[in-house]
């Protein structure tokens, strides 16, 4: 026999209940998801030694310093470098196989475009500094990994496939 | 100030559509609470359609053609009212004062986000931007990976790529749809309660919204670009609007009423890679029922039926070297299709017996048959989210709680139409697994799993179901009067 009880008013008291424990852990919560979220920023900043000094202060500023660096596709948590450098050959080759994809969409097709990377160094910030160029692993389980070469202020969006196409060799 | 400006208009835009095709049968404060959700969805449609009939779609150009349209129709329906079937607690609000309203809070919130970074931004966030900035600089998505087609659909890169700055988005497209979701819940509480005598059906509502809103995994959403709230918001909206449907089949409103469940179910597709499966789920209750006109369950399968297809062969497969590259692909299509057969043979499927609990039961069968051919994955995925949902998900008691709360009510008292929210909620469990299952990777230990964030997709709608138990008959006494509605239904 379910006993005769006023159910409007047990429910009006679970979802008070229900509340005031959200409240009373929410700081708790907050603290903890913090630091997951700080140390989720931390590893994104890998690359910017700025990244180190305004990570913390502003989400919009990292993210522009971030965009800045044309580091947007990936958080790099996720992105791994390899250390897998391209020759001169082999970004020429890319270039002139109109492979390189712009993060705009745009098709570059310009061979200078090697040379001007060959020319740059990488300031990678605190980690190592891995070459005038690399090629980073987007994600790994996707079939169809993006892979970016990249620079100082550039970075080249190129598939999987048109990286083999181009000679190129792709990280495993 | 003029990125400020275009996220206004945007935003008001989005809104502006999904007032109109909302309508205002069901009162103003409902129509003004389900604008910005079902005009987003809109949206995307429109720019679904302009992308597979390989017309440059910038998002502007799509949310132009939508405003149009929305105003084409707003014109055509002037001299045909529906006969109003409002929301309880939305009497006494005029439209002026709604849209007064709407407006007022869009300002606000938008000029608040665009002052103060409040946006949180994480890996995940970083994937929808370059797809949305890739959209906005050609209308074709030229240059996106398979990879984030497939797994970060259309729906945010199209409302992102409203934002006219350099991988820009929308700042308080996120606290907005969570105000949304916030009142569309204690609205339809309140409605869901009526018939309680008193304050009660006040106190649940703000009991509901105050559950929700202290939640530190919804404000966490709220304030993340991410798929999250949006995806919250449609699933209660698309429960909710079944539920309706179930409980008066012969509504005036019941033709519109189906749209918007196609549009939302649609809009669940292009929104999340498990997005098809949840909206088939959601829908299912509603297929199965035959007192419901067979036009109305036609039309809430067609829209996602023919849009999941068109997404996924019309325009994701263009970025695949061939169909079985992503199984997903030629998977969730083949479901899409699904849906328009089982809308052309209605009158065959109604003729099985218990739908929702074979098609339960199939869920569960095909869960425990993959989990068997990967046990290590599965105890993987299991072990993570028990893990996650009793503290490393970073939930609290919350979830527990809920669920506590909700298995009762739910055990003790039968709710009005109940299916249409027990069904996807229950059959979430077994999918959640199988979603691991077939992804072929466990979920993992951590607040920002998938499986973790995905469970706040089912929050209000469990909320919902709480509150509604409070007007809901006890079980005992139902089941003397005539079979569970879930066991007469399927």
């Amino acid at each position: 026999m379910v006993p005769r009880l006023h159910v409007p008013t047990l429910v009006v008291a679970a979802l008070v209940v229900g509340s005031l424990a959200n409240v009373a852990e929410f700081g708790d919560i907050e603290r903890e998801a913090g630091n997951w979220y700080r140390a989720l920023r931390v590893k994104e900043g890998h690359t910017l030694a700025e990244l180190e000094d305004n990570h913390f202060a502003s989400t919009q500023a990292r993210f522009a310093i971030y965009l800045d660096a044309r580091q947007y596709a990936y958080g790099a948590e996720l992105v791994v470098p390899t250390g897998v450098d391209l020759n001169e050959e082999q970004l020429a080759g890319l270039a002139g196989a109109g492979s390189l994809v712009r993060p705009d969409g745009r098709i570059e097709v310009s061979g200078e475009v090697a040379a001007a990377l060959d020319s740059m160094t990488v300031d990678a910030g605190d980690n190592e500094l891995i070459g005038p160029y690399q090629v980073v692993v987007g994600i790994d389980e996707e079939p169809d990994r993006l892979l970016f070469v990249t620079g100082p202020g550039v970075t080249y969006l190129v598939s999987e496939q048109q990286l083999r196409a181009a000679g190129g060799d792709v990280p495993s | 100030m003029t990125v400020l400006a275009v996220e206004v208009v945007a935003l008001l835009a989005m809104g502006a559509v999904g007032w109109v095709l909302v309508g205002p049968a069901r009162g103003a404060v409902w129509q003004l609470g389900a604008a910005l959700p079902v005009g987003i969805a809109a949206t995307t449609l429109v720019e679904l359609v302009l992308l597979a009939a390989r017309v440059p779609a910038r998002p502007w150009v799509a949310l132009v053609v939508a405003v149009v349209a929305a105003a084409a129709l707003a014109v055509a329906r002037r001299d045909r009212s529906v006969p109003g079937a409002a929301v309880a607690s939305t009497g006494g609000v005029s439209s002026v004062q709604a849209a007064a309203l709407g407006v007022g809070v869009l300002l606000a919130v938008a000029a608040i986000t665009a002052w103060l970074p409040l946006v949180n931004l994480t890996a995940d966030s970083f994937r929808f931007v370059p797809s949305s900035h890739l959209l906005s600089v050609d209308g074709n998505f030229s240059g996106v990976s398979l990879f984030l087609l497939t797994t970060r659909g259309l729906v945010l890169p199209t409302v992102h790529g409203l934002a006219v700055t350099e991988f820009g988005y929308l700042r308080a497209l996120g606290p907005l749809l969570g105000l949304a979701t916030l009142g569309l819940l204690g609205l339809l509480v309140r409605d869901g309660t009526r018939r309680l005598s008193g304050g009660f059906p006040t106190a649940l509502a703000f009991g509901a919204v105050a559950l929700l809103a202290t939640s530190s995994r919804f404000v966490f959403s709220t304030f993340y670009l991410n798929a999250h709230v949006l995806f919250a918001c449609w699933l209660l909206l698309l429960v909710a609007m079944v539920r309706w449907l179930l409980l008066d089949p012969s509504a005036a409103t019941g033709r519109r009423d189906a749209w918007l469940v196609g549009l939302l179910a649609a809009g669940l597709a292009l929104l999340r890679a498990e997005g098809a499966l949840v909206a088939a789920l959601a829908l299912a209750p509603l297929v199965v029922d035959r007192t419901i006109p067979v036009a109305h369950r036609r039309i809430a399968l067609v829209v996602p039926g023919v849009a999941i297809p068109v997404w996924q062969l019309g325009v994701v497969l263009r970025q695949a070297a061939s169909i079985t590259q992503d199984v997903s692909v030629p998977g969730l299509a083949a479901l899409g299709v699904g849906m328009v057969v089982v809308a052309a043979l209605l009158p065959v499927v109604e003729r099985i017996p218990r739908p929702l609990w074979l098609l339960h039961g199939l869920v569960w069968l095909g869960t425990v048959g993959l989990a068997v051919g990967d046990l290590g994955l599965a105890r993987d995925s299991i072990e993570a989210t028990v893990t996650n949902v009793t503290g490393e998900g970073l939930w609290g008691g919350s979830l527990l709680l809920l669920a506590a709360f909700v298995v009762a009510g739910v055990a003790l008292r039968q709710v009005d139409a109940e299916r249409a929210l027990v069904f996807p909620l229950v059959t979430f469990v077994p999918l959640g697994l199988l979603l691991s299952l077939l992804r072929g990777h466990s979920y993992r230990v951590g607040p920002g799993d998938s499986l973790n964030r995905m469970l706040l997709h089912l929050v209000p709608a469990a909320i919902l179901l709480l509150a509604l138990s409070a007007a809901g008959r006890w079980r005992r006494d139902r089941d003397a009067a005539r079979p569970a509605e879930w066991t007469a239904a399927g």
